[in-house]
C-alpha cells in the first residue's frame, strides 16, 4: 500500500540559533500507510509532540520533507497549512480545546465554517456527526455544563467536522477517567476499521497501544525502534519493562519535569504546561543553564518562551535551581546509604528540614521537629511510602504524627518526592 | 499505445481561500491523479487556457462575481463570466466543454441566467462538504466521460 504521510530526514528545533536551542527532532525518516493506525510512543519531551503537530500543519517544517498523499507541504505557507488542517487531518486535544462560549453543536461546525460551509449545512452536518458519537442530546449545551468524558467526545466529534482521512489525537486519554479512556480507543478503532482513517496517535501510557497495528518508539528527539503490531496484552508491567527500556533518566528528569510542572503551573493551559515541562526537563539535564532557562520563562509566549511575570519566572527558576541542589545532595545520601546502610544522616536530614520548611510561615515545636526528623529518616530509607509520609505529617502529635495542617502536609510532601530518586514517579499522571 | 488523456479541469477563482480548498479537495481525494487540474485567479487568464489546444479543459468551474477593470476602475460584477459562459457555448470549438458556475450568490436571477446561457450546472460554495465536493467533481468526470464515448 502507498504511505499516505512520509517523512524525509525531517529535523526541527526550538529557539534555533539562540542559546536555548533545543533539537527536538533528529532526522525523522517514517512511512504511515493509507488506513494504518500508529502510535508515537515515549517519556514526554521525547519530540512526539512536535512530531504530531508537523504532520497535521500546526507547526511549519523547518528541514526536511513532509508528504501527504505524495505533495510535499514543507514548502506550504501558513495559509496552505491551515485549509490543509481542515480538511486533510482532524486534531483530538488532551485538553478537549473546545471553545467556552460556543454550544456543542457550534464548537464541532467551527472547522466547517473555517471552509465557508453555510449555517444551515453546517448544522445539519453537525448534527449527523453528533449522532454518530451518541451525544446529539448535548447539542445546545456549553463545554462547562459536560463532565470530561463528555467534552472529549464532542473534541473527537470536532476532529470528524470536515470528515478528514488522518485522524491525529495528542494524549487523547490523559484527562480521563478509565471508562471514558475505554470509550475513547474504542471509537478510534472504528475509525480505522469501519472508515478506513489513518490514526496517529501520540502517547507515554503502554496501555493505549493496544489497538495500534505500528509503534514508534522516540527518545530524545529520534526513533529508537519501530514495532509492527502492539503487544496483545496491556499490563503494567509492558509500561514499566517500555519505560526503563526507553528511558533510563526518565524518573530522573522526564518525570520531574512532568511533576514540578504539574506543581508549579496549576491553572495554566496544557500547551504552556508542555512548553514548561519541555524547557524544565533540558535545565534537569543540564542542557540549558540557569540563566538561559529563567529567560525563556520570562520571554513571551507568542516568541516560544512561557510569558510569565519576571518576579515569578526567578521564583520558579530558583525553586527548580534548589530542586537542583537539594536532588545533588541526594544523590550524595543515596551513595553514602549504599556503602553502609545504617549510617547516620544527621546533618543531611537537617539540611532537608530547612529546606522543606524554608517557605513555612507556622512555628514548629522542638517535638514535632524530632518527629519530622523521624519521618524523613524513614523515608529516606524507603522505610515509609510517600503516601505514608504524606500521612505521619498531618497526624495529630497525640498520634505520633507531625501535627501539620492537610495543605501543608501535601505541599512538603511533594516537595521532599520531588528531590527523591524515583520518588516523583509515585505521584499519578 | 499512449494511456488515454486525463480530463481537464480548469478553476477560475478570485478568491484564494477557494483555490486552496478547491486543489486541496483534488489532493486530499487522490482526483489530482485521475484529472489534470488547472487554477487561475482571473477570466483572461482563464482564456488564455481555454483558447490553447494543449491546455483546453473538459470542465471548467467557474466563479461568477468577480472583479473586473471598467474605464480604469475595478467593479465586482457577474458580467465577465456570463459573457465567457456564453463564448463557450457558442464558440463550435469550444461548446463541448461543460461549464459549471461554482458561485457564492444564490440569487435566482443568476441561476437562471447561467442555465439560459448553457451552464452545466449552478453549485452554491458553502453548501458542499469537502467530500461531497471530491464525489461531485467525478460524477461530473464520468458523466463527461461516457458523453464522450456515445458521440
Amino acid at each position: 500500500m502507498k504511505p499516505v504521510i512520509k517523512l524525509n530526514n525531517v529535523n526541527h528545533w526550538y529557539d534555533k540559533e539562540k542559546p536555548s536551542e533545543v533539537w527536538a527532532l533528529k532526522d525523522i525518516n517514517i512511512e504511515i500507510e493509507n488506513g494504518e493506525y500508529v502510535v508515537f510512543f515515549g517519556p514526554s519531551g521525547c519530540g512526539k509532540t512536535t512530531l504530531l503537530y508537523l504532520i497535521s500543519g500546526i507547526e511549519q517544517i523547518q528541514q526536511g520533507n513532509l508528504y501527504i498523499n505524495d505533495k510535499d507541504i514543507s514548502s506550504f505557507s501558513r495559509k496552505e497549512l491551515a485549509i490543509y488542517r481542515q480538511i486533510g487531518v482532524g486534531i483530538i486535544f488532551q485538553q478537549f480545546n473546545l471553545i467556552p462560549s460556543l454550544t456543542v453543536i457550534d464548537n464541532v461546525a467551527l472547522p466547517m465554517a473555517f471552509l465557508g460551509i453555510a449555517k444551515e449545512k453546517r448544522e445539519v452536518e453537525a448534527l449527523k456527526i453528533l449522532d454518530r458519537l451518541d451525544i446529539k442530546n448535548l447539542a445546545d449545551r456549553y463545554p462547562f455544563e459536560l463532565s470530561g468524558g463528555q467534552q472529549q467526545r464532542v473534541g473527537v466529534a470536532r476532529a470528524l467536522a470536515n470528515n478528514p482521512p488522518i485522524i491525529v489525537a495528542d494524549e487523547p486519554l490523559g484527562n480521563l477517567d478509565s471508562a471514558n479512556a475505554e470509550n475513547v480507543l474504542k471509537f478510534l478503532k472504528e475509525l480505522n476499521e469501519k472508515d478506513g482513517r489513518a490514526i496517529i496517535m501520540v502517547t507515554h501510557e503502554a496501555w493505549s497501544l493496544r489497538d495500534a497495528k505500528k509503534i514508534f518508539y522516540m527518545k530524545d528527539g529520534a526513533i529508537i525502534k519501530t514495532e509492527k503490531s502492539a503487544p496483545k496484552t496491556v499490563a503494567k508491567a509492558v509500561s514499566e519493562h517500555y519505560y526503563k527500556e526507553l528511558s533510563p533518566e526518565l524518573p530522573t528528569a522526564e518525570l520531574t519535569a512532568r511533576a514540578l510542572s504539574g506543581l508549579l503551573m496549576r491553572g495554566y493551559s496544557s500547551d504552556e504546561m508542555k512548553r514548561f515541562e519541555f524547557f524544565l526537563s533540558q535545565r534537569l539535564k543540564k542542557r540549558i543553564d540557569q540563566e538561559v532557562f529563567m529567560r525563556v520563562l520570562d520571554r513571551p509566549y507568542n516568541d516560544g518562551g512561557l510569558g510569565l511575570w519576571k518576579q515569578k519566572a526567578k521564583r520558579i527558576a530558583d525553586y527548580v535551581e534548589e530542586i537542583i541542589n537539594e536532588k545533588a545532595g541526594m544523590e550524595e545520601i543515596y551513595a553514602k546509604l549504599e556503602k553502609i546502610p545504617e549510617a547516620p544522616l544527621r546533618t543531611e536530614i537537617e539540611n532537608i528540614i530547612d529546606w522543606l520548611l524554608k517557605d513555612y510561615k507556622g512555628r514548629i515545636s522542638a517535638f514535632q521537629k524530632l518527629q519530622l526528623y523521624e519521618t524523613i529518616n524513614e523515608r529516606l530509607r524507603k522505610i515509609i511510602s510517600p503516601e505514608h509520609f504524606r500521612k505521619v505529617l498531618n497526624l495529630p502529635k497525640t498520634k505520633f504524627g507531625v501535627g501539620l495542617s492537610f495543605r501543608t502536609s501535601q505541599k512538603i510532601s511533594e516537595k521532599m518526592e520531588m528531590i527523591l530518586k524515583n520518588g516523583s514517579q509515585r505521584l499519578s499522571y | 499505445m499512449n494511456p488515454p488523456e486525463k480530463i481537464k479541469i480548469l478553476l477560475i477563482d478570485d478568491d484564494e481561500i477557494i483555490r486552496i480548498y478547491f486543489q486541496d479537495v483534488f489532493w486530499i481525494y487522490g482526483l489530482d491523479k485521475k484529472f489534470e487540474l488547472n487554477i487561475v485567479n482571473n477570466i483572461k487568464e482563464g482564456e488564455k487556457i481555454i483558447n490553447d489546444p494543449k491546455t483546453k479543459p473538459d470542465i471548467v468551474f467557474l466563479d461568477l462575481v468577480m472583479p473586473i477593470k471598467e474605464n480604469g476602475r475595478t467593479v465586482v460584477s457577474p458580467e465577465s463570466s456570463f459573457a465567457m459562459l456564453k463564448k463557450i457555448k457558442t464558440d463550435p470549438n469550444l461548446q463541448k466543454i461543460k461549464v459549471i458556475i461554482f458561485s457564492g450568490h444564490s440569487e435566482k436571477s443568476f441561476i437562471d441566467k447561467a442555465k439560459e446561457l448553457g451552464a452545466e450546472d449552478y453549485i452554491i460554495k458553502g453548501e458542499n462538504m469537502p467530500k461531497e465536493m471530491a464525489e461531485y467533481i467525478e460524477k461530473i468526470a464520468k458523466d463527461y466521460q461516457t458523453n464522450e464515448a456515445s458521440h
